[in-house]
């Protein structure tokens, strides 16, 4: 995780943030997609609440990969959506909008 | 409608859009190129390389300077590489008012020339045209963008408020065993331009980030480790105190 301050500071939080699957949409296919998340971090005091604008946003896309040595192409089906994110920052209400990119859980 | 009435989420304000127009900008060290950060080296590293994996990527947050509406657009380009026989462009439209998303064929083959000086993208699908090109107007960071997807488009001009944040402190990034990569993003772009929806020119204003990101790393060998994974979360926070400028000042980008 790689913050940047409002002074164009930067600031890399790897090892003390934490993302918590809060909620999950179901798709015709009965995969899990996650819809909604807490982000936690303690250097900076973040705790947010991100949700997805549309749960069901998938984009299947040709997801290239390796299995035995031999290149495929899998057609995957990503979430690809528009978020917004309520919740504190260093004690402060903040709010924002996000942009996710995720796959599903089985 | 006032641009300013619009504020609340996306943080953008009448003088925002007019120093789109107007090139008074003073950022500094970063607001002229050459401009280095870490490992990464600008104009250059915006611009092709000649790694396994490389794409670039835009999210829009925008509202219609007509009726207060909002969206949202995702645009993708990857090249030709070592596991993808066809450079490939993904191309979405939100709208959060009704809960819609266009195309619904999100992206396109087609065939992509890029710079490997600057941010120079030309993508070609049939008679349609795409291009991501750097403006020339003396200050880094700036950008038009364009894309024609039939129905669908985009005709944007987009300028950095922030300089590029290097993820990981310094733009490098461990990938996997012995994988590697090499990834910045622009966390705040001033964004003003025309979106066409279903054949409908709409002018828009807003905001924008940019990811690009490229090295040498393996994609999952086994599907099963591709399971719940979270590729990319980008957040604009912003505090909700104060003007729409001073709400500026206080905006913080977070790259997961």
């Amino acid at each position: 995780m790689t913050y940047m301050l409002a002074n164009n500071k930067v600031v890399v939080a790897n090892d003390s943030f934490k993302i918590e699957t809060l909620d999950y949409w179901l798709s015709p296919k009965f995969r899990k997609y996650g819809c909604k998340w807490r982000i936690t971090e303690k250097k900076h005091k973040l705790d947010v609440i991100v949700n997805t604008v549309i749960p069901n946003q998938l984009c299947y896309v040709p997801y290239p990969f390796e299995t035995k040595g031999k290149k495929r192409i899998y057609l995957s089906g990503l979430y690809e959506g528009s978020t917004t994110i309520k919740g504190t920052f260093e004690g402060k209400s903040v709010r924002g909008v996000g942009y996710t990119e995720l796959t599903h859980t089985r | 409608m006032s641009v300013n009435s619009w504020g609340d989420m996306l943080n953008v304000s009448e003088h925002d859009v007019l120093s789109l127009i107007v090139s008074d900008q003073n950022n500094g060290d970063w607001g002229e190129y050459p401009y280095d950060v870490g490992k990464l080296h600008f104009p250059r590293d915006e611009g092709i390389h000649d790694y396994k994996h490389e794409w670039w990527y835009l999210n829009l947050h925008l509202m219609n300077l007509e009726s207060g509406g909002k969206y949202d657009v995702m645009l993708t380009y990857f090249p030709k590489q070592d596991v993808m026989p066809f450079p490939m462009r993904y191309f979405m439209i939100t709208d959060r008012g009704d809960h819609t998303y266009s195309p619904s064929k999100k992206f396109t083959f087609g065939s992509l020339r890029v710079s490997d000086e600057k941010q120079d993208i030309r993508f070609r699908k049939g008679l349609r045209f795409d291009s991501w090109l750097q403006l020339n107007t003396g200050f880094a960071f700036e950008y038009g963008v364009n894309v024609n997807n039939g129905r669908d488009g985009l005709s944007v001009l987009m300028r950095s408020r922030r300089p590029p944040l290097p993820v990981n402190g310094d733009g490098y990034v461990p990938a996997g065993v012995g994988g590697y990569s090499y990834y910045y993003s622009l966390t705040r772009l001033n964004v003003a331009g025309y979106l066409k929806l279903e054949g409908k020119h709409i002018p828009v204003v807003g905001i924008g980030w940019v990811d690009h990101q490229f090295g040498n790393y393996h994609k999952q060998n086994k599907l099963k480790h591709m399971n719940g994974f979270v590729y990319n979360l980008t957040i604009m926070l912003i505090l909700s105190v104060g003007t729409p400028i001073q709400m500026e000042n206080l905006l913080i980008s977070i790259r997961l």
